[in-house]
């Protein structure tokens, strides 16, 4: 009786997620191909020397969770992916705004989970020589394969100090595996990291759904600078809500975090579906964004019920404070 | 193709576990503060990832390769199996077991790596039903060519083949793309007159 219900429960819960991809498969594969046979758009004004002499926090989005993080005279670089393709199959709309060959010498690189737009093993080979650390969530290092920097995986709450540069992995929502089937034991290998150095706080949120860790690590770390929060995909949301940020959860989750200044990334998907931001729990923000789509933004520089502003930008949103 | 298989892969392993109703947060993380709060400093170990058998993958594991043999009798279709009883990876991170049985993680497998492969066999042989299956096992190294063979790997493979009362040794070499999941192998079998070259779209997930 017992395995009859479980088969019973085991084939409606397989019928329901078909139902689910049935709709989200061929959307995917059909964008794929789509992009396949389009140029990537060149960036117009890419930056040749991205450090901003004594900025105390600076950040340029380089396109799609990858953001070079300036903290005084320590360098973050987050989920870098420089490669025309990832996952080879999905072609990059745009080109990233920073060339590799232009990175400073990077102190971290953060990795938030193993997704191939998060974790690029091509990407990683042409920053291999600029790179000092690399971090990554728990169980991550089982994918990055011998490199000449050193790696260190980080737990939730798990904090890695050098120098004066001080990460914490901290909770977000979101899935673990790289290849789908690993799933089932990738449980742990996604993360958001809080960075510590010289005084400033930044937040990076990797890939995310709108949870309880927003809160949690606001309770620790109650002065953040900056909140890089991910946004998209977003559709079909009873699907993507846990695991995604549409423009009012990251509102949320900014409102949440308290931090003072916000870069949404990535802004690839948003495009898709551009939507005016509800009022939501912040009374907050009302945006649109373009994203990597080749031209700015609409900028918008609004205040949030929080009193914290908010800076939606076009191709390189770069915050700075001395 | 992939990410349908990936997600649906995900999906079947994950189906059956509670989830949150859609869209609510999930429950609270962490209340109390973690041990490793306040410790700082990095740490020198690494978690092993935890792979373990689950159905989704007994069910990939049936997926055959389909291939074609070139022999005495002209050109013959065949299909082939395959198992990974031993796996060692020379590619990945050294604080972590190089070692693993059956369940075998891509990147594992293509960043460089030794294994010790089974092969069931089906060939289309002009031969009584049981001497049309077979099967092959042997040694096989693979390499890592872009992306640290993520994106395209190779391998050089030797093997004993048998079908039948036909037995001998088989040589083999591949070249893989996307993440191993797709390849093309050639397989020579000097023992095996009708079928002597072997080549087989290589369908392979974990």
């Amino acid at each position: 009786m017992k395995a009859c219900a479980f088969s019973l429960a085991l084939v409606a819960a397989l019928a329901v997620t078909s139902c689910r991809m049935a709709t989200l498969i061929p959307r995917i594969l059909g964008r794929t191909i789509e992009l396949s046979f389009q140029d990537i758009r060149p960036v117009p004004r890419k930056l040749a020397n991205p450090v901003r002499p004594g900025a105390g926090l600076a950040v340029l989005w380089v396109g799609h969770a990858t953001a070079l993080v300036q903290l005084g005279d320590k360098f973050i670089l987050t989920d870098p992916v420089f490669t025309d393709t990832v996952g080879q199959l999905s072609k990059r709309l745009v080109e990233p705004g920073l060339l590799p060959e232009n990175l400073p010498p990077i102190d971290a690189v953060l990795i938030s989970h193993m997704h191939f737009d998060h974790l690029s093993q091509g990407s990683l080979e042409l920053i291999e020589s600029k790179v000092k650390n690399l971090i990554v969530p728990q169980r991550g290092l089982i994918y990055v394969p011998g490199y000449s920097f050193r790696s260190w995986e980080l737990a939730r709450w798990e904090r890695w100090e050098q120098g004066g540069l001080r990460i914490t992995a901290v909770p977000v929502r979101h899935v673990g595996f790289r290849y789908g089937m690993d799933g089932s034991w990738m449980t742990t290998s996604y993360t958001g990291y809080v960075v510590e150095y010289a005084g400033h706080t930044v937040y990076f949120g990797g890939d995310t759904g709108y949870g309880q860790g927003f809160r949690a690590t606001a309770a620790r770390f109650p002065k953040i600078d900056l909140a890089l929060l991910p946004i998209a995909p977003i559709e079909p949301r009873d699907f993507m809500c846990r695991v995604h940020l549409d423009p009012n959860d990251a509102v949320r989750a900014f409102v949440d975090l308290r931090a003072r200044y916000l870069v949404p990334n990535p802004f690839r998907y948003v495009r898709e579906r551009r939507r005016r931001v509800r009022g939501g729990a912040a009374g907050a923000p009302a945006g649109r964004s373009r994203g990597a789509s080749g031209r700015p933004a609409r900028g918008a520089r609004r205040r949030g019920a929080a009193g914290a502003r908010v800076s939606w930008k076009g191709m390189a949103v770069r915050a700075s404070r001395h | 193709m992939l990410a349908w298989l990936g997600s649906a892969a995900f999906a079947a392993s994950s189906a059956v576990a509670p989830a949150p109703g859609p869209c609510e947060p999930e429950p609270v993380i962490d209340a109390a503060p973690p041990p490793t709060w306040d410790r700082p400093g990095p740490r020198a170990t690494a978690t092993p990832p935890g792979t373990r058998f689950t159905l989704a993958w007994a069910v990939f594991q049936l997926i055959p390769s389909p291939e074609l043999a070139i022999g005495s009798d002209g050109a013959l279709f065949g299909l082939r199996w395959q198992l990974t009883p031993f796996s060692y990876s020379f590619g990945i991170d050294r604080r972590l077991s190089p070692f693993r049985a059956f369940v075998v993680e891509p990147l594992f497998r293509t960043s460089g790596s030794v294994e010790v492969f089974f092969s069931p066999e089906y060939l289309a042989l002009d031969a009584p039903l049981s001497e049309r299956f077979g099967f092959r096992t042997g040694v096989r190294a693979f390499f890592p060519v872009v992306e640290r063979g993520d994106y395209v790997s190779v391998s050089l493979g030797a093997a004993y083949a048998r079908f039948g009362d036909r037995e001998g040794a088989s040589y083999q070499a591949g070249v893989y793309v996307l993440f191993g999941f797709l390849g093309l192998e050639q397989s020579f079998t000097p023992a095996l007159d009708e079928a002597q070259w072997i080549t087989t779209f290589n369908l392979r997930f974990f």
